[in-house]
C-alpha cells in the first residue's frame, strides 16, 4: 500500500514537473471550481428533492383532505337522510294506522341520484316498507344479511357496509347495482307499542366513485383508493381488475397505517403512500404516488443538473485556460528571454510586462545581466591591460649592458681616432633604438625587425672585432608581413654571447625568414658550441630558475620572446630550439603570417 | 478572436448542446403513452349484450394500453362465413390487431391463417393457435364441460335424460364443452340428447325438453334460452354465462348452477395479448382462465358477486 502511494506520489511529481505553469494553474482552478460546483449542485439537488418529496406528500395530504371533506359531506348527507327517515317519518308513524311508503317515496325522490333504495324491516327481517322497489325476492332473508345483523348488534350506531350488490328486491329489469348500505336499528311504533326494526339506506356506489375518481395527485400514475377499516376495498380506480385478479393492491397493509405519509415497496415498485381516515366510518382514503412519477421529474432535473455541470466545466476549462494563459504570458516571455540570453543573444528584450512581481523580476534579471556584462567587460579590459603591462615589462627587459658597452666602444673608438667606425656604430645604434621604439607600436613589419637585427649585428660585430660573420635573408614577400617587435635581437644576443664569444673569426650566424604554410618562420642558426638537451629544455621553461638581471646566458631573452609570442598569438606560436653539443644551435621563431590589415587588430590592442 | 479560440469555444458548445438533447429527449419520452393502435373485435353473435362484461374488460384494456377498439357484430349468430368476410376486410383495412370469437374453427381456419400472417390475431373461447393465431383466452373447455357434466349427475338419476343445447354448430370451444359433458354423462349412464334449436318455443315444440330431466347450454344465449322455457315441470338447467338474466335465473331457481368465468378478465387479457403482440412486447403469460360453479345459494358470496356483477362505471 505504502509502495503504491509512493509510486503515485512519484508519478504525480513527475507529471507536475513536466507540466507548464499554465497547465498547473488551469487544472488547479478547474479542479477546485468543479469540486465546488458539484458540491453545491448536489446540495441543491438533495435539498430540492427533499423539498419535492415534502411538497408531494403535502399535495397528497391536501388532496386527501379535500376528498375526505367531500366524502364526509356525502356520507353525512346519507346519514341525514337516515336521520330524517327515522326521526321525522318512522318516529311519527304508527304502523298500525299509517304506511311508511309514501313519505319514503318522497324522501327517495329528493335524493334519487345518490340513493338506490330505502327500506324498513321489522326486528325479524320482515319488510315493512321500501322504495322505489317494494317486492322482496323470495330467495332473500334480510335477517341474515350482515348489515341487518350489525345494526341489531350495535343499536346506537349507524353502520356503513362495504360495497355489495343490492339483491333484496325484485327488479323486472334484472338490474344488479353495487351499493353501500347504511343501516341502523330503529324503534317502530305499532298500535302505540314500540318494537325494534332496522332502517336500510342503500347509497349508490356511483356517488362515492364520483367523489374519488379523477383526483389529481400530481402525475398520471398517481391515484387514490378507499378502504374500510379491515382493508376491504370500497373504491379503487381499477377495482374490477383487482376483483378479476389481474391487479393487486396493498390495501391490507394500508389498513394498518395511521394518518400520514409513508414510503413503501409493493410488487417491486417504490411509492409514496398518504393515508387519511374518513371520520365516523373508519374508512381510509389512500393516495398512492409511484416513485417513478417523482423520478420522472428528478430524471429531468438530474439531466439538467448534469448538463449544467458539464457546461460549467467546459466554460471553466475554457476560461481557466485563457486566464492562466494571460497570467503566465509574462512569465513565459521572461523564460524565453532567459533562454535567448543563454543561447548568446546580445539584444534580448526583457520588457515582458505583467503584474508587479513579474515585472520586478524581469527588471532585476535585466539589471543583473547588464551588471554581469559590465563586470565581464571590466575583467576583459583588466586582463588586456595586465597582458599589455606584462608585454611592456618584457620588452623593457632588453639588456641595458648592451647600451653601456656600445657607448663605451664608441668612446674608445673616438679616443683612438677611429672616428668613422664610431660614426658607423653610433648610426647603427640610433637606427636600432628608432626601430626599438617604433612610435610605441608593438607590431612592426618583418622588414623593420630584420633591419633592427641587422643594426644589432653591425654593432656587435664591431664590438667583437669581426669574430663572426652574419647574414640576413628573407623570402620574397615575407618582409611585408608583420611581427611582434624585438623577437630576433634577444635570440641573436644569446647566439653571440654563447656561440660567438670564443670564436676566432670563423663564427657564423644566419638569419633567415620564410613562410611555412600560413605561418612565418624566422630562423637564427649559429655554429657555436651548441647545448645539451637538458639546457635546451630549461631555456624555455617559464618556471625555470632566473639568473640575475644582466647576467650573460641566463636564457631570459628566450623565455621573454617565447612568452610574448604566446600571449599575443596563442599557444601554437613561439620559439623552438634545436641544438646539439658541438653542432651549433638553431632557434626558430614561429609567427602567424600577418598582413598589414590583420596586424591592425594587434595594433589596436596597443592603444591604451 | 483567433480561429483556434473559436474552435475551442464552438466545437465543445455544439457537443454539449447535442448531449443536452440526448439527455433530455429520452427522459421526457420515458413514460409517454405508446402510439394508438386500432384493434378490431369480431363477435360471434349479433347481440352484444351477451358479451357486455367481456366488452367492459376490453374497454378497460383499451384505455390502459391506448387502443382504439372497433366492435364488429355479425348480422347472424354463429355465421362463420360472415366472420371470414369481416376478418379479411379488417386485415385489408389496416387493423393493427384482431380479436376473434370464432364460430367454426374449420370454416375459419384458412382465413385465420392468412390474417395471422399479417396482424396479431387472438381468439376468445375457441383455440386457433394451431392455425397461426397468436393466443387464445379461454377456460379449459373440456375441463369445464366435464365439471359441469359431473354436477348434472347429482340432479339426474341414472338413466335420466339430459338435453344438450348445441347452439353454436361447428367445431368450436362451445362444442368442446358439450362433447366433454356428454362423455361424462354417457359414461355415468345418462341418456344424452342434442338440440340445435335457438328458439325456446321451438324447443318446447320439439318435445325433447319435456323428456329431459336436465338441460345444458354452454354459452350465454343457449343458457338464457333454456332458462326462459315455460315448461312444467321445469327441468334442471345448467350452463355457462354471466349475464344479468342468467343471474336472475339463478335467483329465481330457473337455473340450477352455472360455470362462471371472469368475463371481464377474458376481455381484458384478450386485448392485452393482441396489443403486446402487435407492439412486440413481452406478453403476460396467458394460462387457461379459471372458472367457478355458482348456484343460487352462493351467488352473493363476495367472490361470486365480483365474478357475476362487474363494478360498473
Amino acid at each position: 500500500m505504502k509502495e503504491r502511494i509512493r509510486t503515485l506520489r512519484r508519478r504525480w511529481q513527475a507529471l507536475y514537473h513536466r507540466s507548464s505553469i499554465q497547465m498547473v494553474l488551469s487544472l488547479s482552478f478547474t479542479a477546485v471550481a468543479v469540486v465546488g460546483l458539484v458540491a453545491l449542485g448536489l446540495t441543491l439537488f438533495l435539498r430540492f428533492s427533499h423539498l419535492t418529496n415534502t411538497q408531494m406528500a403535502e399535495n397528497s395530504r391536501r388532496v386527501l383532505s379535500q376528498v375526505n371533506l367531500n366524502l364526509d359531506g356525502y356520507l353525512r348527507g346519507m346519514m341525514r337522510i337516515s336521520d330524517t327517515v327515522y326521526y321525522q317519518v318512522i318516529k311519527d308513524t304508527d304502523l298500525a294506522q299509517e304506511s311508511l311508503v309514501e313519505p319514503l317515496d318522497l324522501l327517495y325522490e329528493g335524493s334519487r341520484d345518490s340513493l338506490v333504495s330505502i327500506a324498513v324491516f321489522s326486528r325479524e327481517g320482515g319488510l315493512i316498507a321500501a322504495t322505489p322497489l317494494a317486492a322482496l325476492k323470495n330467495s332473500v332473508a334480510p335477517e341474515r344479511e350482515s348489515w341487518f345483523v350489525t345494526a341489531q348488534q350495535k343499536i346506537e350506531n349507524l353502520h356503513f357496509s362495504t360495497p355489495h350488490v343490492q339483491n333484496l328486491f325484485e327488479d323486472p329489469d334484472y338490474r344488479y347495482r353495487w351499493v353501500v348500505s347504511l343501516s341502523r336499528q330503529v324503534e317502530l311504533t305499532r298500535s302505540g307499542a314500540i318494537e325494534g326494526g332496522v332502517l336500510l339506506v342503500d347509497m349508490s356506489f356511483g356517488g362515492i366513485e364520483q367523489i374519488c375518481k379523477d383526483v389529481d395527485l400530481g402525475g398520471r400514475q398517481g391515484y387514490l383508493y378507499l378502504i374500510d377499516s379491515d382493508g376491504e376495498i370500497i373504491y379503487h380506480p381499477r377495482q374490477q381488475l383487482i376483483y378479476a385478479g389481474l391487479l393487486e393492491e396493498n390495501n391490507l397493509a394500508a389498513s394498518i397505517y395511521r394518518d400520514g405519509s409513508y414510503t413503501e415497496t409493493f410488487l417491486g415498485q417504490h411509492r409514496q403512500v398518504t393515508v387519511k381516515t374518513v371520520g365516523y366510518t373508519g374508512w381510509k382514503l389512500v393516495a398512492v404516488v409511484p416513485s417513478e412519477t417523482v423520478w420522472d421529474d428528478y430524471g429531468q432535473l438530474i439531466a439538467f443538473f448534469f448538463f449544467v455541470v458539464l457546461f460549467s466545466v467546459y466554460l471553466l476549462v475554457f476560461v481557466n485556460l485563457r486566464l492562466s494563459g494571460w497570467i503566465t504570458a509574462p512569465v513565459k516571455k521572461l523564460d524565453r528571454a532567459v533562454k535567448e540570453l543563454e543561447a548568446g543573444e546580445e539584444q534580448v528584450d526583457f520588457d515582458v510586462g505583467g503584474p508587479y512581481e513579474v515585472e520586478h523580476l524581469s527588471h532585476s534579471i535585466q539589471s543583473m545581466v547588464s551588471t554581469l556584462r559590465h563586470l565581464m567587460d571590466d575583467i576583459i579590459q583588466q586582463e588586456e591591460q595586465k597582458r599589455r603591462s606584462e608585454l611592456d615589462v618584457l620588452q623593457s627587459q632588453i639588456n641595458p649592458h648592451f647600451l653601456y658597452n656600445t657607448l663605451d666602444s664608441v668612446v674608445w673608438m673616438t679616443e683612438n681616432g677611429k672616428t668613422e667606425d664610431a660614426v658607423v656604430m653610433l648610426t647603427s645604434l640610433a637606427r636600432f633604438f628608432r626601430i626599438s621604439l617604433s612610435r610605441g607600436s608593438s607590431v612592426i613589419p618583418i622588414a623593420d625587425e630584420l633591419e633592427h637585427a641587422r643594426n644589432y649585428l653591425t654593432i656587435q660585430k664591431m664590438r667583437y672585432k669581426n669574430k663572426f660573420s652574419a647574414d640576413i635573408t628573407a623570402e620574397e614577400g615575407v618582409e611585408a608581413l608583420y611581427t611582434v617587435k624585438l623577437v630576433i635581437q634577444p635570440v641573436l644576443e644569446n647566439a653571440i654571447y654563447h656561440g660567438m664569444a670564443y670564436a676566432d673569426g670563423d663564427g657564423e650566424i644566419h638569419v633567415r625568414a620564410f613562410r611555412s604554410g600560413g605561418d612565418v618562420i624566422i630562423e637564427v642558426a649559429d655554429n657555436g658550441p651548441g647545448m645539451p638537451e637538458s639546457v635546451v629544455a630549461s631555456l624555455l621553461d617559464q618556471n625555470g630558475p632566473i639568473a640575475a638581471a644582466g647576467a650573460k646566458g641566463s636564457g631570459i631573452g628566450f623565455r621573454n620572446v617565447d612568452r610574448r609570442l604566446r600571449l599575443t598569438f596563442g599557444p601554437s606560436y613561439g620559439l623552438t630550439i634545436l641544438s646539439e653539443p658541438d653542432d651549433g644551435t638553431t632557434v626558430r621563431i614561429r609567427l602567424p603570417a600577418l598582413s598589414a590589415e590583420a596586424a591592425q587588430k594587434y595594433r589596436k590592442e596597443d592603444r591604451p | 478572436m483567433k480561429r483556434k479560440v473559436l474552435i475551442q469555444l464552438a466545437v465543445p458548445l455544439l457537443v454539449l448542446c447535442a448531449l443536452f438533447f440526448l439527455l433530455t429527449y429520452p427522459v421526457g419520452q420515458s413514460h409517454s403513452r405508446p402510439a394508438p393502435l386500432e384493434l378490431s373485435v369480431i363477435f360471434r353473435e349479433p347481440d352484444g349484450d351477451l358479451w357486455s362484461t367481456a366488452r367492459q374488460g376490453m374497454e378497460q384494456a383499451a384505455s390502459d394500453l391506448n387502443v382504439e377498439l372497433r366492435f364488429l357484430l355479425p348480422t347472424k349468430a354463429n355465421a362463420a362465413e360472415e366472420q371470414r368476410t369481416l376478418l379479411s376486410r379488417e386485415v385489408e383495412g389496416g387493423s393493427g390487431a384482431i380479436l376473434l370469437i370464432p364460430a367454426d374453427r374449420a370454416a375459419l381456419a384458412q382465413a385465420v391463417s392468412a390474417a395471422a400472417e399479417k396482424v396479431p390475431l387472438v381468439t376468445l373461447e375457441t383455440d386457433m393457435t394451431a392455425y397461426g393465431a397468436t393466443a387464445c383466452v379461454s377456460p379449459d373447455n373440456a375441463a369445464l364441460g366435464k365439471t359441469l357434466g359431473k354436477t348434472v349427475l347429482n340432479g339426474v338419476a341414472e338413466g335420466g335424460t339430459v338435453l344438450l343445447l348445441c347452439s353454436v354448430p361447428g367445431d368450436n370451444g362451445v362444442g368442446e364443452r358439450l362433447e366433454a359433458a356428454a362423455a361424462v354423462l354417457k359414461a355415468a349412464g345418462r341418456e344424452v340428447v342434442w338440440s340445435t334449436s335457438t328458439d325456446p318455443e321451438a324447443l318446447t315444440r320439439e318435445g325433447r325438453i319435456t323428456q329431459a330431466k336436465a338441460v345444458m347450454g354452454f354459452e350465454a344465449s343457449a343458457l338464457e334460452m333454456a332458462a326462459s322455457v315455460e315448461n312444467q315441470p321445469l327441468p334442471l338447467v345448467y350452463g355457462m354465462g354471466s349475464t344479468a338474466s342468467i343471474a336472475a335465473g339463478l335467483e329465481q331457481s330457473r337455473i340450477t348452477a352455472i360455470a362462471a368465468q371472469n368475463e371481464f378478465s377474458a376481455g381484458y387479457l384478450a386485448v392485452e395479448a393482441a396489443v403486446t403482440a402487435a407492439r412486440h412486447e413481452t406478453p403476460r403469460s396467458v394460462e387457461t382462465l379459471p372458472f367457478s360453479l355458482v348456484r343460487q345459494e352462493n351467488m352473493y358470496q363476495s367472490k361470486n358477486q365480483k365474478l357475476l356483477f362487474p363494478v360498473t362505471r
